[in-house]
């Protein structure tokens, strides 16, 4: 019973500081962190800049690649060096490469 | 909300891009911190949009990458002061607008009285006056301690009160005690008359006759002693009451000329009206005034806009013009004038009835005389206090 429970923590936290890189990761841009609100919003931290944009595609590229963003009116709200927010009806989101 | 009314105050300009490597231009723009925002693809290319400050730094991007930047519109406060800075009028009225609104909010505007029952507004607003608060007070010049302290001196009946500025409404909280009733004193006394007649009736509360019914009595008289002697032959001093009719007899003449000289009102009535500032009071018409002769009604009125009351109130004067007219009255006519008369008279004391009233009239050298003789009963006890000791 006493092994279980000591397993249990040890994944607990195991997953803690895999949590912990990743976001590490994500902090010193190595990674790309995407947020979407329902399907109307994204913000995508990290991306490297635009490799395509039109309305209904926006393809980014990232540290590990491109990402591809497919949908309707799709429209950049907002754009910094490394983030941005995307607007618009998101029909799908696809790692290219 | 906010990152809007920020772009409005420095100008955003939006424009359209169009190139081969339209992309890359927003690449480089972001890559070297001008803001892009609300991009949307147009065929071709691209609008967005930029600050003003940023838009003059694309340039070199723009050659970069060979693409076509033009100007779609330009919005925000830069571009609106520059289309109206010819327009001094009109920036001058919007700042005095501001200005106004400000100032207004640090004047008292209304004031609001809550909880007197027993002492009237008009009263307590009278004392807030003589502190300094009235409509259209300086907020900052009032003391509101001060103020509310003031009240509870002027009124015994204030137990508590306390004024609050809210706003441009000053509250003004009182709390009234209840009516007590004082209880009767028992000093020692007498009861004399307060007017001379015949006694006609006499009941005697407390204390030892002195005259009795059918009397006649001076005004000043003692009527009732408190000075009693009990049987044991001790003098015991009392607090006398007692209630004395008294009747007498009063002449009053009236006389009521048959030409008279009347002010008659004219056509043309005019309305002046005065705006009150403070103390401050300006006339709103340019010229004219109010006639020698004429009927004239005074009004006040608080001025309001939209439901809320300004701290000025606009005083009217209607003013009717009046005509003198000489006009013979009849007989009859003069002798209803003078029983109207006649009637005031004897309203003007409650306190005494009319047991019988004769009434004579003559007409004598184009005038009506009229003379009643009336007959009045009323009580005249008067307590008058023993003064022990020559105190």
């Amino acid at each position: 019973m006493k092994t279980r429970t000591k397993e249990r923590k040890g994944n607990a936290e195991l997953s803690k500081h895999k949590e912990a890189v990743t976001l590490g990761n994500v902090i010193a841009n190595q990674e790309i962190h995407i947020e979407l609100n329902g399907n109307r919003e994204a913000l995508v931290d990290g991306c490297k800049g635009i490799v395509e944009y039109n309305d209904s595609t926006v393809r980014l590229n990232t540290a590990a690649g491109q990402i591809r963003f497919s949908g309707r009116s799709l429209q950049i709200a907002c754009m910094t060096e490394d983030s941005m927010i995307l607007r618009g009806y998101i029909l799908g989101l696809e790692y290219c490469s | 909300m906010l990152v809007n009314i920020l772009r409005f105050v420095r100008g955003t300009v939006t424009f359209e891009v169009r190139g081969d490597f339209a992309e890359r231009f927003l690449n480089l723009l972001g890559r070297n911190g001008i803001p892009v925002f609300y991009t949307q693809w147009s065929d071709g290319g691209f609008v967005a949009q930029t600050t003003v400050k940023s838009y003059f730094r694309i340039r070199p991007y723009v050659r970069r990458t060979h693409v076509r930047v033009r100007v779609v519109k330009r919005q925000g406060l830069p571009f609106l002061m520059r289309r109206y800075s010819k327009r001094m009028g009109l920036i001058v009225g919007i700042a005095l607008f501001i200005l106004c609104i400000n100032l207004s909010g640090g004047f008292v505007w209304e004031i609001q009285l809550n909880g007197n029952h027993l002492v009237p507004d008009d009263d307590i607003l009278q004392t807030l006056e003589e502190g300094g608060l009235v409509r259209g007070s300086w907020k900052k010049s009032l003391d509101v301690n001060d103020l509310a302290m003031r009240l509870r001196e002027a009124y015994p009946q204030i137990i508590w009160s306390a004024v609050n500025l809210v706003g441009s409404v000053a509250e003004v909280e009182i709390s009234e005690q209840a009516e007590v009733e004082q209880p009767e004193s028992t000093d020692p006394c007498n009861v004399v008359a307060s007017r001379a007649g015949q006694i006609v009736r006499m009941e005697v509360y407390d204390g030892q006759a002195v005259l009795q019914k059918g009397d006649a009595v001076q005004k000043g008289q003692l009527v009732v002693s408190g000075v009693v002697k009990s049987t044991k032959g001790i003098t015991i001093l009392r607090h006398a009451s007692a209630q004395v009719l008294v009747e007498y007899s009063e002449q009053k003449t009236v006389t009521v000329s048959l030409t008279q000289t009347l002010k008659v009102p004219d056509s043309g009535m005019v309305n002046l009206r005065y705006l009150n500032l403070g103390k401050l009071r300006i006339p709103l018409f340019l010229a004219g005034g109010k006639p020698q002769l004429c009927f004239e009604r005074v009004f006040e009125r608080p001025v309001r806009l939209f439901g809320i009351t300004l701290p000025f109130d606009l005083t009217i004067h209607q003013v009717i013009p009046a005509t003198q007219q000489t006009v013979t009255l009849t007989a009859e006519k003069a002798a209803q004038l003078a029983e109207s008369e006649l009637l005031s008279f004897e309203r003007q004391t409650p306190e005494r009835t009319v047991v019988s009233r004769k009434i004579k009239s003559s007409v004598r050298d184009n005038q009506l005389v009229m003379t009643a003789e009336y007959v009045f009963q009323e009580d005249a006890a008067q307590q008058e206090e023993i003064l022990l000791n020559g105190q």
